[in-house]
């Protein structure tokens, strides 16, 4: 059945650059379904195809039920999100705001499968119905696939973590079937269903697979999601006004779609990629730089990663009433958020579509556990969002705008340094277990180490590592251990400072909240009685240095001197206070630690250097800088006086 | 008139601009140099200063208000405190401009200006205050109240831009109208030595009339003060002006804005008074 798929699908369109599987393949699914835009809703028939490839004989399977979690306030991703999701009060909707999925009927070879329930394995919430539990009716062998037949509804909410409709035109189904869950083997070797429910700071994980999905609807409604689209808009048989779109996705690990009557679809392409810009009218403007964003992307990755294996790529750029619908990422389907005439010189809507983008690589060719791992796409995405939008627009890639210039990876890391506490749960810790500032965590955190790794090992080292890592684990659920591997086996060939210390470096990183601050907290410089062959008097030259942070690092130290030499050492980093002492003809001007700031995790950069010749130039440029803005506000003020 | 007539005569007596200038000046210092302290005592010896000259400066910033951001946010305490104690000084300043351009410019003029009108100035100007806080919440509360409804159902942004475009415009011609007749209720009690009540009831009258003529004037000493912002924001991101010599040069630059400035509202004001 699965060969079929791929045989009917390359009539009209090929989804991947591949005529042979990309992946194993082991989760597929065929919609042919109804799409009501009065209620929001879908019906109709699901077809699964499950290959058991452990070594299990599974005798019930899991399904996702994702849109249960906006059934009411009593589901657990409500409930522990305390009825604010993302800024927005859920408090007091109307009964038919919220939104949720009933599967009417399962049939397993030819016979109805009665023994479903909902379970909680994660709380004791039983009003939580995220995950349904099928008992089967025949066992499935290992190497055998499962078929399943289900009928179903699902009703969109009102948008809440974008899945849902706004007001009556805008409908973005995302989450909004049911899915099966992944067997696997655990970190302790023990195979099981991995299959949690929706809880807050969790996002998605699922196999790899086919996606064949037939969606009837209204004439008027533009359309767009994952895959490529096999059939568009083919009127239907005695049904006036209705047409069907058949789209046709292969080795992904979801499938998503929108539709609206009041999107404008722009096509353009990249090399073998089809993109389909879907945006409102008046985002036309818009529309060469979000395209531009994905292009450069996609060029990106291809040079420093992998090349992108799907023919296809849709953004979505929701329109404001659906801007909740933004901000993600589904398979070769991206959502940004974009606003009208905003100022060329505020990147903020193309680092988006190519933090999305990079998604694409970090959770779905690379699908790891967004549930368990988050860092592992996240902290991922973020680095490259940094390096893509660096590489398109230099260092003041992000911002630009009357002299007001930020880098993206420059702003990463500040989120990161100006968290209140950083001593907050680990990079690795399970996302939905988190305690603490999550983004400036999961994402920032992660991307500076990353900038770190990358800054020791040097960019064409840590391309190469990181095409290693991704060739090597490509359309599998890769987990912490297979990246760490890669970057043991990095440091170790291309040795540099860190190289001898990365075991505890990638511990105290990833597994610990540890906090790097080194300091110099003096120089000096002083004659002494004794002097060289030549007769030139030799100084004392010293400096200070001080560990404050319980991060330990090996960490390069850079002597100024007076002549305009310099000198570089490198400190273990270990002790709490370090002493450099030099008896030389020459005198020490400054001394400055880490001075090409590869220890980008370093928390405060300023007190990495101290000099005895300070330039102030700086500090009055503020400082007038003061006085001007100053006595600009008090003349403003004071206009009516 | 012609324009560059009416601007002449905000600038026909320097030492009256100088005396504004000065008194700001020193107010701001007093803030100015508490950041050349502060960022002295906290990065002084450190060699990422060198950044802040060239403009790279997001993250020096950044972990300087991480680490020392204590010793920064008690300035912007300071600075509301500066701007209510200037908003008092402002109504002895401006009530000896008004005198000096009504009764005629001498070196003591607007000290005598200043201390006669203090009082009436000072509650001309809170009034005047009042009455645009009233007609900035009146604008712009039901504006940014309807904001967050607007995203959930609107499906474009345009009109939200558009339509707060218009406010910005509306909220203009009510601010000029009040700031008309603010001048010309301060007019009518130097000149006409009317009782503020009256001067006030007066002013905003002959201001229902006489705004419309005088905004294209007004208008173009807006386009003027914008210019001179652009003018800095451009000046302030070159280069060349990171050295010691050119920070200087950046200062000088920024002082001679801050006095034409003054010097055209003194214009405004001489304007102003011709027309009532």
């Amino acid at each position: 059945m699965i060969i079929g798929l791929c045989a009917q699908s390359k009539e009209h369109c090929a989804p991947t650059i591949s005529e042979e599987p990309l992946s194993e393949r082991l989760a597929n699914y065929i919609f042919d379904i109804d799409f009501d835009h009065e209620l929001h809703a879908v019906s109709g028939n699901e077809k699964i195809f499950w290959k058991n490839n452990s070594p299990d004989t599974i005798s019930f399977v899991r399904l996702y039920m994702y849109l249960n979690a906006f059934k009411g306030p009593e589901s657990s991703y409500l409930s522990g999100a305390n009825m604010n999701v993302m800024g927005q009060d859920l408090r007091g909707r109307a009964p038919e705001d919220w939104g949720y999925i009933q599967v009417d009927k399962v049939i397993q070879d030819d016979q109805t499968i009665t023994d479903i329930s909902y379970v909680q394995p994660d709380d004791d919430n039983d009003q939580d119905e995220s995950v349904l539990h099928i008992n089967l009716v025949s066992d499935i062998l290992p190497g055998e696939t499962l078929i399943l037949d289900l009928e179903f509804v699902s009703k969109l909410p009102r948008t809440i973590a974008r899945s849902g409709y706004a007001d009556h035109d805008f409908n973005h189904f995302v989450h909004w079937y049911p899915k099966m869950g992944v067997y696997e083997e655990d970190k302790e070797g023990d195979w099981g269903w991995n299959c949690h429910q929706f809880l807050r700071q969790m996002e998605f994980y699922g196999d790899h697979g086919n996606y064949d999905v037939t969606i009837e609807l209204d004439d008027k409604f533009v359309i767009g999601g994952s895959g490529c689209r096999q059939m568009y808009k083919e009127p239907v048989t005695d049904k006036p006004g209705r047409v069907e779109t058949r789209f046709i996705a292969h080795d992904v690990i979801d499938f998503g779609w929108v539709a609206s009557p009041n999107l404008v679809e722009y096509d353009d392409e990249w090399h073998h990629v089809e993109i389909r810009l879907l945006s409102p009218k008046s985002h036309a403007s818009l529309r060469d730089r979000l395209i531009g964003a994905a292009k450069h992307s996609l060029q990106y990755f291809e040079d420093h990663v992998g090349t992108y294996p799907y023919n296809t790529l849709t953004i979505l750029d929701p329109p404001l009433h659906g801007l909740r619908s933004g901000f993600m990422e589904y398979p070769t389907y991206i959502t940004g958020g974009a606003f009208y005439s905003f100022p060329k010189g505020v990147r903020s809507m193309e680092s988006l579509i190519v933090h999305e983008f990079a998604h694409q690589y970090f959770m779905q060719i690379l699908a790891n556990n967004e549930k368990e791992d988050p860092w592992l796409d996240e902290g991922f995405v973020t680095f490259y969002e940094d390096c893509v939008m660096e590489d398109m627009h230099g260092s003041s890639s992000l911002i630009d705008l009357f002299g007001y210039k930020v880098g993206n990876s420059t702003f990463t890391r500040n989120e990161y340094a100006s968290m209140s506490n950083k001593r907050t749960s680990p990079i690795t810790t399970v996302g939905y277990k988190f305690i603490g500032d999550y983004k400036a965590t999961i994402y920032s955190k992660t991307a500076t180490v990353l900038q770190t790794l990358k800054r020791y090992l040097g960019a064409v080292q840590f391309d190469e590592m990181i095409k290693g890592y991704f060739e090597a684990n490509m359309f599998t659920h890769p987990r912490k251990d297979d990246f760490i591997k890669v970057v043991k086996e990095a440091f170790a060939q291309y040795p540099n400072t860190l190289s001898s210390s990365i075991d505890q470096f990638l511990i105290d990183a990833l597994d610990e909240s540890k906090i790097v601050d080194y300091s110099v907290i003096n120089v000096g410089s002083a004659p002494s009685d004794e002097t060289d062959d030549s007769g030139n008097t030799l100084y004392h030259n010293w400096s200070n240095l001080e560990r404050k942070g319980d991060f330990i690092v090996p960490v390069e130290l850079r002597l100024y001197w007076t002549d305009g030499t310099t000198s570089d050492q490198v400190w273990d980093g270990k002790d709490p206070i370090y002493g450099v002492y030099e008896l030389s003809a020459r005198q020490l001007r400054a001394l400055e630690i880490d001075p090409e700031r590869k220890l980008f995790l370093d928390i405060d950069f300023n007190n990495n250097s101290y000099t005895l010749a300070p330039d102030n130039g700086g500090i009055w440029k503020y400082a007038t800088r003061s006085i001007y803005w100053v006595q600009n506000i008090v003349q403003s003020a004071s206009f009516l006086m | 008139m012609g324009l560059m007539q009416i601007i002449k005569r905000g600038f026909e007596n320097p030492r009256l601009v100088s005396i504004v200038y000065a008194i700001q000046l020193i107010l701001a210092m007093t803030i100015g140099l508490q950041v050349y302290q502060v960022f002295g005592a906290s990065i002084g010896n450190s060699l990422s200063l060198e950044g802040l000259k060239v403009g790279d400066a997001h993250m020096v910033i950044n972990d300087l208000l991480n680490t020392h951001g204590a010793s920064l946010s008690p300035l912007l305490g300071q600075v509301r405190w500066m701007v209510i104690v200037y908003l008092i000084v402002a109504a002895f300043v401006h009530g000896g401009i008004w005198h000096s351009l009504i009764n005629g410019y001498d070196k003591v003029s607007i000290w005598i200006g200043g201390s006669t009108y203090f009082f009436r100035m000072l509650m001309i100007g809170f009034i005047m205050s009042f009455i645009f806080i009233i007609w900035s919440t009146l604008v712009w509360g039901p504006y940014l109240s309807k904001i967050r409804y607007w995203m959930e159902h609107l499906p474009s942004e345009e009109p939200i831009l558009w339509g707060g475009i218009a406010m910005v415009v509306l909220w203009s011609f009510g601010s000029i109208f009040i700031f008309v007749a603010s001048s010309f209720c301060k007019v009518l009690v130097i000149r006409d030595q009317e009782k503020v009540g009256s001067a006030l009831w007066k002013g905003i009258k002959k201001s229902i009339t006489k705004t419309w003529k005088c905004l294209p004037v007004l208008f173009l000493f807006f386009v003027l003060l914008a210019f001179l912002y652009l003018m800095h924001s451009f000046v302030d991101d070159w280069t060349f002006l990171s050295t010691t010599i050119g920070v200087f040069l950046l200062f000088v630059i920024q002082q001679l804005i801050v006095w034409i400035k003054i010097g055209l509202r003194v214009s405004t004001y001489a304007y102003l008074k011709d027309r009532l």
